[in-house]
């Protein structure tokens, strides 16, 4: 489940940096993002990634910065098939990313 | 063996067009890199196990777990800097500094 | 000046890559492949298909090493060394075994071994000779067909000069985070390079991570001067006073009765509460200096070295034993070169260690199409030099050959009969012999048909694999899923996933105008390829 949550974190992230690009961000919300919607999106991302990083080292030490280099990896990679090939469910994704988050920080706090 | 006399004069302009050449210029640059960028880091991480206020072993595993940065920064400044004169002088005063003090020190023991 | 050092980053970044790019892809792939040795080592022994999962694994350790060495120990007891090998998770059989005494010349001795199903402790059928994955393993590591030396210096240059093709790739790609989202399909020309700047970001941290601790599992063998420096006898002297072993009673003369199992294990135990055994090792078991070695598995933990106890066979007592804290700089060392081979790598985290092996193998195969781009752009209306010939001949080769040879040496495991004798050399024949037909067409032609055709002959290679394997064995794809052997389904399904991976491309390169074809057109004539 901490695995889970970690991933999520990272995936979210990369949801957030891609978005805060102009490019992504008209393709999904058909305008341009204010200053401040960028440096609030950016922010976001990076709080997550560097959470989902800090949750991989104290739960797994050395083992656990493994683990993140490969969530990094297939984040990045899950968040460019979506910009690229499927834009419209964009929105889509980012709901589920939070809901999954939220049901599984759930589960954790109550274990 | 008699000296060539009258062909002493264009050995200058021969090595000259040699040393001008790009392709022979590119060649030593990547032999620098490469052999030479080897010997610095091997004669460097010798020195620097030796040196290590570590235990022995430690002094090893450190010297051999960084080598490949100090190797591939050595690697690099032979292309970064513009001067290939400067480029393999400073090499190869580094090795002869390495190696003379590692023997210095290693003779004193 | 800024701009000029990035130029020089440029050139260095693309000459160290053509000079290493095939073997660093044969690197990448062999060891993708081997990230998986012991999933291939079960596929291609049939025997060990149908050992059941072991429900209480751990707990079982104990009997099973009293039960072997009492085998042992009625029948070899004279023989210089004992070896059991324990079930791990992903190896399910117990082998054990003893060493024959060693012939003049022999460098290792020879060992007897028995395999067991360790839910039954009952033989198993009789195994068939095969390297496995051990076989990909050496590719990867000394490119098999060379001597050990030469084989690792070819690989430690080329991995150095893919670590300066990384860390100069760093340098140059000014817009390192700008497109990292944006792949846009089908833009013909910039398809390769978005590919490669995207396989190459993607996995950035796995990919200085893997060539970095790839040359640092050698390093001993390209720098042993630290060594040399500081112990009189090198890296023999290093490694003996890093090692534990055995000092205090191998002098003791004459023969001793091996003690008892259980009071060596208790100490374990005692030690190590839920210790995960390996292996045990036990030498002269007859004589006053045996000494028993118990290795246990070190878990997650990022230790390269298996932590072991050595304890004297006569007494008992504990001799020696792996440090328990390690220090800075030996854990350091340890944790590069275990991050290496993963071997502690629970399922999530080799699956993706796996995904990022093949964003290398991406990376790098279109760095090789590149290159080819590079020089056709560069000769355009010249005929194909060599250099041009050599360059696009290789990629063929290398990226179409390599798969079609393991389909080669898997299809051969099943078709080769199990008692042949050499068997292990055939299958590895079939492995170099089915990359020298892809080999061959390449060097007879390299344009979209023949890429075409590579691609038809894989897709058709990959589906035979599973084909042969249910034709050839008791189970089959099906089967597998229904009775959870879920490693050889997994591997039944990759092969099918890359079947339909190459018949995809295939398809693709119909619809894809050959840059060589346009020339040739253009030039109305014949080429003289």
């Amino acid at each position: 489940m901490i695995d889970l949550f970690a991933f999520l974190l990272s995936l979210l992230a990369f949801n957030c940096f891609a978005l805060a690009k102009n490019n992504h961000f008209k393709d999904v919300f058909n305008t341009r993002p204010s200053a401040q919607q960028r440096k609030l999106l950016l922010a976001v991302a990076w709080i997550n990634i560097l959470l989902s990083l800090a949750l991989c080292v104290s739960t797994q030490g050395s083992y656990g910065t493994l683990l993140f280099f490969g969530y990094t990896n297939l984040s990045a990679l899950i968040i460019m098939i979506f910009c690229s090939f499927l834009v419209k469910y964009i929105k889509l994704l980012s709901t589920l990313t939070l809901i999954a988050m939220i049901i599984s920080a759930i589960v954790l706090a109550i274990n | 063996m008699p000296i060539p006399l009258d062909k002493v004069h264009t050995l200058p302009a021969f090595l000259k067009k040699i040393t001008n050449n790009y392709r022979v210029l590119v060649f030593l640059r990547f032999f620098t890199a490469t052999v030479g960028g080897y010997v610095f880091t091997s004669s460097a991480i010798a020195l620097l196990s030796f040196i290590l206020a570590l235990s022995k072993q430690d002094a090893v595993y450190l010297s051999v777990s960084i080598s490949l940065v100090i190797y591939t920064l050595v690697f690099l400044y032979t292309f970064a800097v513009k001067s290939f004169t400067t480029v393999w002088i400073s090499i190869l005063l580094s090795i002869s500094v390495f190696i003379g003090v590692l023997a210095l020190l290693k003779g004193e023991l | 000046m800024k701009d000029k050092f990035l130029k020089t980053m440029t050139w260095v970044h693309l000459w160290v890559g053509l000079l290493a790019c095939w073997i660093v892809y044969i690197v990448f792939y062999t060891g993708t492949v081997s990230f998986f040795r012991d999933e291939i080592n079960l596929w291609n022994q049939p025997a060990i298909h149908n050992i059941q999962a072991q429900e209480q694994r751990i707990a079982a350790q104990k009997d099973q090493l009293i039960n072997t060495i009492s085998y042992l120990s009625q029948h070899a007891e004279n023989a210089p060394n004992w070896r059991i090998t324990l079930p791990e998770p992903r190896i399910p059989y117990l082998e054990f075994g003893y060493a024959k005494a060693k012939e003049p010349g022999q460098r290792r001795s020879q060992y007897i071994n028995t395999q067991l199903d360790p839910n039954t402790m009952q033989p198993l059928a009789p195994f068939r000779e095969t390297k496995g994955g051990a076989f990909f393993y050496q590719v990867h590591y000394q490119l098999y067909f060379l001597k050990a030396i030469p084989g690792r210096w070819v690989v430690c240059i080329a991995s150095f000069f893919m670590l300066i093709a990384i860390v100069t790739g760093i340098i140059i790609h000014k817009r390192i985070f700008k497109d990292m989202f944006n792949f846009k399909k089908n833009k013909g020309s910039r398809a390769w390079f978005d590919a490669h700047t995207l396989s190459s970001v993607l996995a950035l941290p796995f990919h200085l991570m893997i060539t970095y601790t790839g040359i640092m599992t050698l390093i001993f063998m390209l720098f042993p001067y630290p060594a040399q420096s500081t112990y009189d006898n090198g890296v023999r002297d290093f490694y003996n006073d890093t090692t534990p072993k055995n000092t205090l009673t191998n002098n003791a003369k004459g023969t001793a009765p091996l003690v008892d199992i259980t009071h060596i294990l208790d100490q374990v135990y005692t030690k190590w509460p839920n210790a995960d055994i390996r292996q045990v090792l036990i030498s002269k078991p007859a004589m006053a200096a045996s000494t028993v070695t118990v290795l246990v598995s070190s878990d997650k933990a990022l230790r390269d070295q298996i932590p072991r106890i050595i304890f004297s066979g006569a007494s008992g007592e504990l001799i020696a034993k792996s440090q328990d804290e390690l220090s800075n700089s030996k854990a350091l060392y340890e944790a590069l070169n275990s991050m290496h081979t993963g071997r502690f790598a629970d399922p999530l985290l080799r699956w993706l260690f796996v995904l990022g092996g093949v964003a290398g193998c991406i990376m790098i195969a279109s760095s090789c199409m590149l290159w080819a781009k590079r020089i056709r752009e560069k000769n355009k209306n010249t005929p194909p030099s060599f250099g041009l010939k050599l360059v696009e001949g290789l990629n063929l080769t290398t990226i179409m050959g390599l798969p079609f040879a393991t389909c080669g040496f898997f299809i051969a495991n099943r078709l080769l009969d199990p008692m042949l004798a050499g068997r292990a050399d055939k299958e590895i024949d079939a492995f170099f012999a089915a990359w020298l037909v892809i080999a061959i067409l390449a060097l007879l032609k390299r344009d979209t048909t023949q890429w075409r055709i590579t691609a038809y002959l894989n897709a058709i290679a990959c589906l035979a694999v599973p084909i042969v394997n249910a034709f050839t064995t008791e189970g089959n794809i099906i089967s597998y899923a229904l009775n959870k052997q879920w490693a050889l389904f997994i591997f039944d399904a990759l092969f099918l996933l890359s079947s339909l991976i190459f018949i995809i491309q295939s398809k693709k390169l119909r619809t894809v105008k050959s840059p060589a074809n346009t020339a040739k057109n253009k030039r109305h004539e014949v080429s003289n390829d």
